[in-house]
């Protein structure tokens, strides 16, 4: 072992498996359901069911399997963590949605099998360690991946729940499910329209196509005709049906299944909405009396879905102020906008801000989350005022991001994101002073 | 029940809670306090023991009457009936549920989802069904509880002949599975039956109610509260549409009208009911309790409003029109800005009133531009009071029944014995046109089977604004007696087009959503409605 102890200065190899119940956030009735008391009626006192019995529900079980290798080498001055863990859910608490003619909406049960698993490893290194100049640097990155591994037989293929069905593509009609829980599937997966881009000027209009209604934001839009659809149509025709001509300024829906019709199947993949990657860096450096402390993290591989600027700019609930974003929408004098035309109640209308592409971005983010600044008072000034010790300090704190969610408010959620508040940039600065 | 949780519980500890002993000593206690129901709090141990809660819970139910009313009698039994504004509104607001309105349902616009909702409902009445039928309380109680449980499969049968005419063939389920501990899905499944079976359901539910309030010795409470009368007019409902509507296997019995004829006569000759003089007295909030209201909603400051506001006018747009006489309107009704105009009738309905008639202007209140040209109508029939603190309340109750509806269904049923409906028909329009009515000229005279009809619709309609009957009626009503529907007869729509195409005969009934549909794969699309790889039934 002497030979390698210039170079290894620390090893440890780690192992631990455990098992876990769980009951937390179950009500202290919650088997027994509730009956309670409700507005009253032509004056008389009324009970409804609060909650529904659930006389069967069971521990949710917890396996957790984890190694790791801990090491530093060079007198300590490298030093590496790696873990492993492998975490399987056992009758794992879930919402169920239950059929509608049950009555019941849904229940909690122990819905199936989920699995947890992935890596984390955490590197360290003091690369300058003088007398005047001190260097640290340590970063991490986990990668997890969450799995379903088995659910309630209920007679469906990979025993969904709550999954939908868009096109494949194969061909014109052929259907795949997705979304909600699928045995062997990741949970928590984006569809959205694609927009390829806008129809510039009536030359790119279509001559056969149809957009039928979809219903979103509580409203259900019109039919939209390529050209030779809508001309085909007699005036009286055309009013009855209630739809309108693709214009230009409208938005290029991708047809998945090649049928020249876009309906609520002609969905598209846009990937998962809980990041795979998390990790952090960090570093600080001083010199004599000064010292520089930066701390980024940051979170890749998932998607995120901007729920409110679609909102804002399809002028969807009366009057308000809206973004700069509306000087990129398209009007005939820019026609290279990137956002379709600016109308008044897009819900009710053409629906070209609906869920799409054009506003789904990649969630990767780099958070620069802290940088201070610190200067150690001289011992000698110190001592002349009687402290032991004092030094002033500035620091920043959310300074910024780097990512392309940049309409978001907060881009470190995943999945279908509203407005919010961003968190809030600080600047603190501090003195400290020890007797 | 409890008993078998607690089994569950400690064997699962035994397996897995190994080596984790300080938990499971405090997991074990727990179980212990399980087994008593809790002092402070209605559980599953505690409740349906005491004839109270079964009362409380069928006061809940009348709650649920109320909070689904909206949706139940307007959106489900008169939307659809080609009588609404669609896109924007006289006002130049934009109007709600135009998908149902317009009548533009497919597969993929549905306009309901989930069964509109009253599988929630129905689960409350199977819930006290089978809490209560047969078990100790009921015997130590018999007529208090039969008088409940009568009340109970009366409103069961009402949502069942909601659905069935919404959708035909529905599942039909009649007891609570998940108490039993079924919470799978798949335990749960329920396919649609055919529409016989579900008629037949909708018909045994009424001869049960019938028998317990038989056995019970009470038949009526007040006319907020179901009652034997409530059950007689819902029965002759049900009885009318058996006789009149064919769907799939369900085809009209010889008996089906005289049992409608029946009910009717019953609710007739009941003393306790008659006809107003003053169409307009039926609807005041002063005259609530009165002989014309067989049952209908209660709505009260306080408790609950309805969704009538809805259907009149913000203070901000009703400013830019002017009253019959050019003077120009500001909160004409005093509302208060308590309302908004998202439900329009047409203005061809409007101008179909005879300017004789009082319910024209007892129903809505018009508007005009400067010029004296007609712009459009708000309902005001359901406005409410001003409460004591002077606030607008729309506390007018909705009648579900009423006298001039048993009137105006036995000349239907008149009709279709090929007799001569005109009596019924006149007894409503004297007590409409009031001091007005003059019998020579107009007086409706027996004209045949498809003029009958349109004259009873014609009368139905002006009769029953907002109180759920419209579309039900052109579905219901026909031009001969085995021809098709009024719905594809643009007479019947004031207009020059129908309520629905000659092409659209699936649209009697309503879809299903894919959300409800993927939810339980055991489920068939309505017939016509079928999109993407959809199945539909085959009725």
């Amino acid at each position: 072992m002497n030979d390698f102890e210039d170079i290894l200065s620390y090893g440890k190899v780690r192992t631990s498996y455990g098992l876990n119940g769980n009951v937390s956030g179950i009500g202290a009735y919650e088997l027994q359901g509730s009956y309670v008391g409700a507005a009253k009626y032509n004056g008389l006192s009324t009970f409804v069911l609060g909650s529904v019995p659930n006389p069967g529900l069971l521990w949710e079980k917890t396996r957790t399997l984890e190694g790791g290798l801990d090491l530093s080498f060079v007198d300590n001055k490298y030093s590496a963590n790696f873990t492993f863990y492998d975490r399987l859910t056992d009758d794992k608490f879930a919402s169920l949605t239950l059929p509608v003619s049950s009555g019941i909406r849904s229940i909690r049960t122990n819905n199936g099998q989920f699995r947890n698993r992935g890596v984390e490893i955490e590197l360290s290194a003091k690369p300058i360690h003088t007398k005047d100049f001190k260097w640290n640097i340590g970063a991490n990155i986990s990668y997890n991946k969450n799995t379903i591994v088995k659910l309630p037989e209920n007679g469906l293929e990979r025993n969904r729940q709550g999954a939908y069905q868009v096109y494949s593509g194969k061909d014109a009609t052929d259907l795949i499910w997705v979304g909600g829980y699928q045995e062997g599937q990741e949970p928590g997966v984006l569809y959205a329209w694609q927009a390829d881009g806008l129809y510039k000027d009536a030359s790119e209009i279509p001559t056969d196509r149809v957009v039928k209604p979809i219903s979103f934001q509580g409203a259900t839009t019109r039919t939209l005709y390529g050209v030779n659809n809508w001309n085909a149509m007699t005036e009286a025709e055309k009013v009855a049906s209630k739809g309108l001509p693709i214009l230009p300024g409208d938005v290029r829906w991708k047809d998945v299944n090649g049928d020249n019709v876009i309906d609520d199947y002609d969905l598209v993949k846009i990937g998962n909405t809980t990041p795979h990657w998390v990790g952090g860096f960090n570093t600080s450096l001083s010199y004599k009396n000064f010292s520089l402390y930066t701390a980024l993290d940051y979170a890749l591989g998932f998607h995120v879905l901007d729920y409110r600027l679609p909102w804002i700019l399809g002028v969807m609930q009366g009057s308000y102020s809206t973004t700069m974003d509306v000087t990129n929408t398209w009007t005939p004098e820019n026609p290279n906008a990137k956002y379709p035309t600016y109308q008044w109640a897009d819900q009710l209308g053409k629906g070209n801000y609906r869920n799409s592409t054009l506003f789904t971005h990649r969630g990767d983010y780099v958070s620069l989350r802290q940088l201070t600044l610190t200067y150690n008072m001289p011992t000698a000034v110190v001592k002349a005022l009687r402290m032991t010790k004092m030094d002033v300090s500035v620091t920043g704190q959310n300074l910024g991001y780097l990512t392309q969610a940049k309409t978001l408010s907060n881009p470190e959620a995943g999945g279908v994101q509203d407005a919010g508040y961003s968190l809030p940039r600080t600047v603190l600065f501090g003195l400290n002073i020890t007797f | 029940m409890l008993n078998k949780t607690i089994k569950y519980m400690k064997t699962n500890i035994i397996k897995y809670m190994v080596g984790i002993f300080a938990f499971s000593a405090v997991v074990f206690s727990s179980c212990d306090s399980l087994e008593l129901g809790p002092i402070d709090y209605y559980g599953s141990t505690n409740y349906w023991k005491t004839l109270p809660q079964v009362q409380t819970y069928v006061n809940g139910m009348h709650l649920d009457l109320r909070s689904n009313s909206f949706n139940r009698t307007f959106i489900l039994g008169e939307a659809r009936g080609g009588l609404q504004v669609t896109g924007t509104s006289s006002q130049g607001v934009s109007t709600y549920s135009d998908v149902i309105k317009g009548n533009t349902l497919t597969g993929d616009n549905t306009g309901l989802s989930g069964w509109g909702g009253l599988y929630g409902n129905i689960f409350d009445c199977n819930l006290l069904i089978q809490q209560v039928e047969g078990k100790p309380l009921h015997t130590e109680n018999q007529k208090a509880v039969d008088y409940l449980l009568a009340q109970t499969y009366s409103i069961r049968a009402l949502y069942y002949f909601t659905l069935y005419r919404a959708y035909g063939g529905v599942p039909i389920v009649k007891e609570v599975k998940v108490l039993n501990g079924a919470v799978e899905q798949s335990q749960l499944y329920t396919p649609r039956s055919t529409p016989k079976q579900v008629m037949d359901f909708i018909k045994a539910d009424i001869t049960k109610a019938f028998e317990y309030f038989a056995s019970s010795g009470t038949e009526w409470t007040n006319n907020v509260t179901w009652s034997k009368a409530a059950t007689q007019m819902l029965a002759a409902e049900v009885y009318l549409w058996s006789a009149k509507v064919s769907l799939g296997d369900q085809v009209p019995a010889a008996t089906d009208l005289a049992t409608a004829e029946g009910y009717l006569t019953e609710v007739k000759n009941n003393t306790k009911f008659g006809l107003l003089d003053d169409f307009a007295s039926v609807f005041a909030t002063t005259n609530e309790n009165n002989k014309e209201i067989i049952f209908g909603i209660n709505y009260a400051d306080g408790e609950a409003t309805s969704k009538v506001s809805n259907f009149l006018y913000a203070d901000a747009n009703i400013v830019s029109f002017y009253d019959a006489s050019g003077v120009k309107l500001a909160d004409p009704l005093n509302l208060k800005g308590t309302a908004i105009q998202r439900y329009e009738y047409t203005l061809n309905f409007w101008n179909s009133f005879n300017a004789k008639d009082k319910r024209r202007n007892a129903t809505f209140m018009a508007y005009y531009d400067k010029d004296n040209v007609l712009k459009g109508t708000v309902l005001k029939k359901f406005t409410g009071s001003i409460s004591s603190t002077g606030a607008r309340v729309y506390d007018t109750n909705e009648p579900m029944y009423r006298y001039a509806d048993v009137l105006l269904m036995l000349a239907e049923v008149e009709n279709m014995k090929g007799g001569d409906p005109a009596t019924y028909i006149n007894q409503i329009r004297q007590r409409a046109y009031g001091a007005d009515y003059n019998a020579l000229t107009d007086a409706y005279t027996n004209a045949g089977f498809k003029d009958n009809e349109f004259a009873i619709l014609s009368e139905r309609d002006k009769e029953f604004v907002y109180e759920g009957k419209r579309w039900y009626d052109v579905v219901r009503m026909k031009d001969a007696a085995n021809g098709q529907s009024l719905a594809f007869d643009a007479a019947s729509a004031y207009g020059t087009t129908s309520v629905l195409k000659a092409t659209e005969t699936h649209k009697l009934l309503w879809p299903v959503d894919k959300n409800t549909l993927n939810g339980d794969p055991t489920l068939k699309q309505t017939p016509g409605y079928k999109v993407a790889d959809q199945v539909e039934e085959e009725w």
